[in-house]
């Protein structure tokens, strides 16, 4: 099955104004009905991939875009980004869904989610 | 059409420099070049190395971070584009500085992340939310509860499991791993406790049946005693902390029980306490 890249994600200060711009710009389609609150952003599109925006609070960096790969075992991977010379961010998570997540730091220090999907 | 779910999405967030870290000369370099090439697109590195009177595959080291900048270099290079005598000082002064380094970085992140956690009301009460019999880990509804908006909400939510204080264990089980830990205030968080007393206030105003009760004194105490007072403050949040622990009952209210022990006013001479910690601070409320 391979392990792609299923999502962008883009951290913003002010979500609702970056998804009113990208609304406005691209056409694309916001839903935040769920369980998180997640901004989902549909680009209406059958290529390429589709995304979805986060705040981050005034002391938390810069906005920024995060790329997401789907795993088949996030604490496996996890794992494999320490022996690898990765850094975990956040351990991994259950979602209200019951997709499971990790955010972790490449050895360049990039940011990226690690996502398995519900069984 | 590729079909939007939920479920194909993904919630999260990432350590990333609060504060950007001070702009390098090798940045404010690749900068400059990239300003000269706007202006004329034939422009090149080449064009600028021999402009700065530098070999044009040193330039590309220096550049791409193979090469590190001496402070005579860029003394040399700074001299050559004009720049001001302090902007140059503090470009050689930071290239003595080392890189920060990943762990620094994190540190750093988690250090705010902590007082950010203590400061802001919300962190601690959905904590204790996830205790509750009746709490549903949905972030709505949390958010409705607490009467905060959801990207605060998500916020708190992300550092809380940066930190390790959360664990979203299951689609259903959310677990506070702070257990009953203490968050020590300090001064810098007035403001949580005015956004409390506005809380406070709120639910009290639309719900009168809530019980609520408010204890407050203001006494003159010999300093010397104030730490005696500190510890008995702490030994009764313990105590109350105990008590519910030892109840078998369902969770189903969440309060906020808060103390606070702290000089309105200091008469020593030079404002210092008879137990010399300097006045007008928390510190005679340590433990």
């Amino acid at each position: 099955m391979g392990q792609p890249v299923v999502q962008w994600q883009i951290l913003a200060r002010n979500p609702d104004a970056l998804t009113s711009f990208y609304a406005a710009l691209f056409d694309w389609r916001v839903n935040a009905d769920n369980a998180m609150g997640y901004r989902t952003v549909d680009t209406g599109s059958d290529r390429g991939i589709n995304g979805g925006v986060w705040p981050i609070g005034p002391t938390e960096g810069h906005p920024l875009v995060q790329l997401f790969v789907e795993v088949a075992d996030v604490a496996a991977s996890v794992a494999k980004v320490e022996q690898l010379g990765g850094r975990v961010v956040i351990p991994p998570q259950a979602l209200p869904d019951g997709d499971r997540l990790a955010i972790v730091l490449d050895t360049e220090g990039l940011s990226l989610g690690l996502m398995q999907r519900r069984a | 059409m590729i079909v939007v779910s939920y479920h194909r999405r993904m919630k999260a967030h990432v350590l990333t420099d609060p504060t950007p870290a001070p702009r390098r000369f090798r940045q404010f370099l690749q900068e400059e070049l990239a300003k000269r090439c706007a202006r004329n697109p034939r422009y090149s590195l080449r064009a600028f190395a021999r402009y700065l009177r530098l070999d044009h595959s040193t330039l590309s080291q220096l550049l791409r971070g193979r090469r590190r900048f001496t402070a005579r270099t860029v003394e040399r290079i700074a001299a050559r584009l004009s720049l001001a005598p302090p902007m140059i000082t503090q470009f050689v002064e930071l290239e003595r500085t080392p890189p920060e380094s990943w762990a620094t970085r994190e540190l750093r992140q988690l250090s705010r992340d902590a007082s950010l956690t203590l400061a802001e009301w919300h962190h601690p009460a959905i904590l204790e939310l996830t205790r509750l019999a009746s709490f549903k880990p949905d972030v709505r509804w949390i958010a409705r509860v607490l009467d905060v908006p959801v990207d605060d909400v998500n916020i708190a939510i992300t550092r809380l499991a940066r930190l390790g204080l959360l664990d979203m264990q299951s689609r259903t089980t959310w677990v506070d791993k702070a257990g009953n830990a203490e968050a020590r205030i300090d001064g810098g968080s007035v403001r949580t406790v005015s956004a409390l007393a506005g809380r406070a206030r709120t639910l009290v105003g639309s719900k009168g049946g809530r019980s609520a009760h408010y204890s407050a004194t203001t006494v003159a105490v010999p300093g010397l005693t104030s730490r005696r007072i500190a510890e008995r403050v702490e030994q009764f949040r313990r105590e109350i902390g105990q008590m519910l622990d030892s109840v078998d009952a369902e969770r189903d209210h969440v309060y906020c029980l808060e103390l606070a022990f702290f000089p309105v006013a200091d008469l020593t001479p030079d404002g210092v306490t008879t137990d010399g910690t300097a006045g007008g601070t928390m510190a005679d409320s340590r433990s």
